[in-house]
């Protein structure tokens, strides 16, 4: 990762909203709404931060439809863990994400269907 | 000798055959555990799919998946020991679970924003 994409990432995961965005999507998958709740912050502000956390990756997005025609999104934390690694005279920043889970995967492609 | 009763004598050939060793039934009954078990994976990863994501296309899935593999092999091997059921009971059970099955997974195409 160069230098400046670590920066990104720890300029992300300075910000307190997306951090609280990230920890509530990991339970399951939220619309914009929930996380609304759950983080305590206005939807312009939740919806910032998804914008910039599903750029890098952190976030799944999925098409919800309703019964009433109405459609809306949710998003799931992908973001698993990242490793800071400092060792002779440099700084290496991993980050590990994780593989959807098959029954989210599957449900997109039966729905896409 | 007519073809049809040829290709009818070939089949019961095959069916006195042992596999590995194993005689007929035993062979029908792993062969119809394996198809229930991986049925069963791929009905549980629907149902994880609709519990997920609130996905009603894939909970009808989950039910047709799990009506065409594991419930009729677990009635098929149950109904019989459990009543006085005959053959032929025991077929129309598993050929009606089958049917529903499908009535399910065809009900799964419809979209909620179709319906």
């Amino acid at each position: 990762m160069t230098d400046d994409e670590g920066q990104e990432v720890l300029a992300l995961l300075d910000d307190e909203y997306a951090r609280r965005i990230l920890i509530a999507a990991s339970e399951e998958p939220m619309s914009v709404d929930r996380l609304t709740d759950r983080c305590d912050a206005s939807p312009p502000t939740v919806y910032r931060r998804i914008d910039r956390l599903e750029a890098k990756g952190f976030l799944d997005e999925y098409q919800e439809f309703d019964p009433d025609g109405h459609h809306y999104k949710t998003y799931s934390t992908r973001l698993e863990r990242v490793a800071i690694e400092i060792a002779e005279g440099s700084m290496e920043l991993d980050v590990y994400r994780r593989d959807e889970d098959p029954a989210d995967r599957f449900t997109r492609l039966f729905e896409d269907l | 000798m007519t073809g049809l009763a040829a290709v009818g004598l070939r089949a019961a050939h095959v069916l006195e055959t042992t596999v590995f060793g194993l005689d007929e039934g035993t062979t029908i009954f792993f062969v119809g555990l394996a198809s229930a078990a991986l049925g069963s994976v791929v009905a549980w990863t629907a149902y994880r799919g609709y519990v997920r994501n609130e996905s009603r296309p894939m909970l009808f899935l989950a039910v047709g998946v799990a009506f065409l593999t594991v419930i009729p092999f677990v009635l098929s091997h149950t109904v019989d020991l459990a009543t006085a059921a005959t053959d032929a009971t025991v077929l129309l059970v598993v050929t009606a679970c089958h049917l529903l099955g499908l009535v399910s997974i065809v009900r799964s195409f419809r979209r909620p924003d179709t319906a």
